[in-house]
C-alpha cells in the first residue's frame, strides 16, 4: 500500500481528526460495489416495489451518517432548522460532497406547496446501469431518495422521496429527478416562522 | 409510495440551477471523438459488423454496419461459434509456444480482427480489407463493455448483452460514416 508508514493508526474512531482527507474515491469500484448492492437486494425481493424500498434503506443510512458529519465538519455544530435551508444544503452541499458537484436544479411545486425536486441530467448511480424493459419506471436513484430522506429526516424535516426518470425533449436519455414531499407539521412549523 | 407521470414535473418553479444546457445527457467522454478521429485519418475504415462472444463460444453482442457483409441470425450465430472453435485449434497448432490464438485473418474480401480480453471473451470485428486501427478499435468496445456492461447489475454474465447505454454509446462512437461524429 501507498505511503500506509505515513498514515497515523487511531485505535479509537473519536480520536480521528474530522478534516475531510482524501475525498475521492474510484468511480469503478463505487460502480461495482453499487451494482452487488442492488443484485444482492434483487435475490432478496418479489416485486419492484419492495426493490426500490430496500435501496431508499440503504440510502436512509448514509443520509443520516452524512448529515451527522456535515454539520460537524462544515457548520459548527449547528443544522439549519429553515426548509429552505436544509433543502440547499441538500442539493449543495451534499451533494458535493457524495458526487463532487452541486445538483444541477433544486425546484418547487407550483401546484403544491409540500413539493419540491432536485434533477440531475446524468445521476452518478445511475452512469453505467441501464434499466431492463421489463423493469418499468424502476430508477436506482431510489438509493439516492434514501440519502435525501436520511438527511431530511435526521434535520427533523420528514419528508417522503422518491426518483423517477423524466424524459427531457431532443435527448435520448431521460434525466432523474428526486422528488421531495414533505410532512404536513413541516409546513406548519415552517408557516409559524415565518 | 406516491405516483407522479412526467406531465406533472413541468409544475415546478426553479429555485436553483445549475448549467442546465440543451447538451446531450450521455457526455461521451472527449478521447472518444480523438479516438474516432484518428480512426478517420487512415482513410475509409469501412468495418462491416461487430462480434462479442463469451468464453463457451455463445454470441452475446452482434451488430452490423451497412448493407455489406450483413448477415441473417442464424450465420451470425454459426460465424461465432465456428470463430470460437478456430480459435482454440490455432492456439493448439500453433508451432510457438505461449500463443493466444488468431488476432487477424486476412481474405480476400474482408480482414477479421479479433481481441480477446483476460476472461475469455472475444471482441472480433469483420471489415473492409486493408482497414487499420481496428485492434485500438476492440480495446475501445472492450472498455466500453466493462463499464457498461458488467457494472449494470440487470445483466448477467455469459449472456446476450441488452444494455441500452452501452448500445447508445457504441453508435454515438463507432460509426460507419463518422460525419456526425466529426461535426463535433
Amino acid at each position: 500500500m501507498i505511503g500506509v508508514g505515513k498514515i497515523k493508526q487511531y485505535g479509537n474512531v473519536l480520536d480521528k481528526p474530522l478534516n475531510k482527507g482524501k475525498t475521492e474515491v474510484s468511480l469503478s469500484a463505487f460502480a461495482f460495489l453499487f451494482s452487488e448492492l442492488v443484485q444482492y437486494n434483487q435475490t432478496q425481493v418479489d416485486n419492484i416495489g419492495e426493490l426500490e424500498r430496500r435501496l431508499e434503506d440503504a440510502g436512509y443510512a448514509v443520509g443520516a451518517r452524512v448529515l451527522e458529519l456535515l454539520c460537524h465538519r462544515d457548520k459548527g455544530n449547528r443544522r439549519e432548522t429553515r426548509l429552505l435551508g436544509i433543502l440547499s444544503f441538500v442539493h449543495s452541499t451534499v451533494w458535493k460532497v457524495l458526487f463532487g458537484k452541486v445538483a444541477d436544479s433544486l425546484e418547487k411545486g407550483t401546484e403544491h406547496e409540500d413539493e419540491y425536486m432536485i434533477s440531475e441530467k446524468e445521476l452518478l448511480v445511475n452512469k453505467f446501469i441501464s434499466i431492463p424493459k421489463d423493469m418499468g419506471t424502476f430508477n436506482c436513484g431510489a438509493f439516492v431518495a434514501g440519502i435525501v430522506r436520511g438527511v431530511l429526516d435526521g434535520a427533523g424535516f420528514p419528508a417522503v422521496v422518491t426518483a423517477h426518470f423524466v424524459p427531457m425533449e431532443g435527448q435520448q436519455r431521460p434525466r432523474t429527478t428526486i422528488l421531495i414531499k414533505f410532512a404536513e407539521e413541516v409546513l406548519r412549523r415552517e408557516a409559524r416562522l415565518g | 409510495m406516491v405516483s407522479f407521470n412526467s406531465s406533472e414535473f413541468a409544475k415546478f418553479k426553479i429555485i436553483k440551477s445549475f448549467n442546465i444546457e440543451a447538451a446531450t445527457v450521455i457526455q461521451v467522454p472527449r478521447w472518444v471523438f480523438r479516438f474516432s478521429k484518428r480512426l478517420l485519418g487512415f482513410g475509409m475504415a469501412a468495418i462491416y459488423s461487430l462480434y462479442i462472444i463469451n468464453k463457451s463460444g455463445g454470441l452475446i453482442y452482434y451488430k452490423d454496419y451497412g448493407s455489406a457483409g450483413r448477415m441473417d441470425t442464424n450465420d451470425t450465430l454459426r460465424v461465432a461459434s465456428l470463430w470460437h472453435s478456430m480459435h482454440a485449434i490455432s492456439q493448439q497448432l500453433s508451432p510457438v509456444s505461449g500463443c493466444s490464438g488468431i488476432e487477424l485473418l486476412q481474405a480476400d474480401t474482408f480482414d477479421l480482427h479479433c481481441f480477446q480480453s483476460l476472461t475469455g471473451t472475444k471482441f472480433f470485428a469483420v471489415c473492409e480489407p486493408g482497414t487499420q486501427q481496428i485492434e485500438s478499435l476492440l480495446k475501445f468496445v472492450y472498455e466500453l463493455y466493462t463499464d457498461y456492461v458488467l457494472k449494470n447489475p440487470f445483466y448477467e454474465i455469459e449472456m446476450p448483452i441488452r444494455c441500452e447505454l452501452f448500445d447508445i454509446i457504441l453508435t454515438q462512437s463507432v460509426q460507419k460514416d463518422r460525419v456526425a461524429l466529426l461535426g463535433q
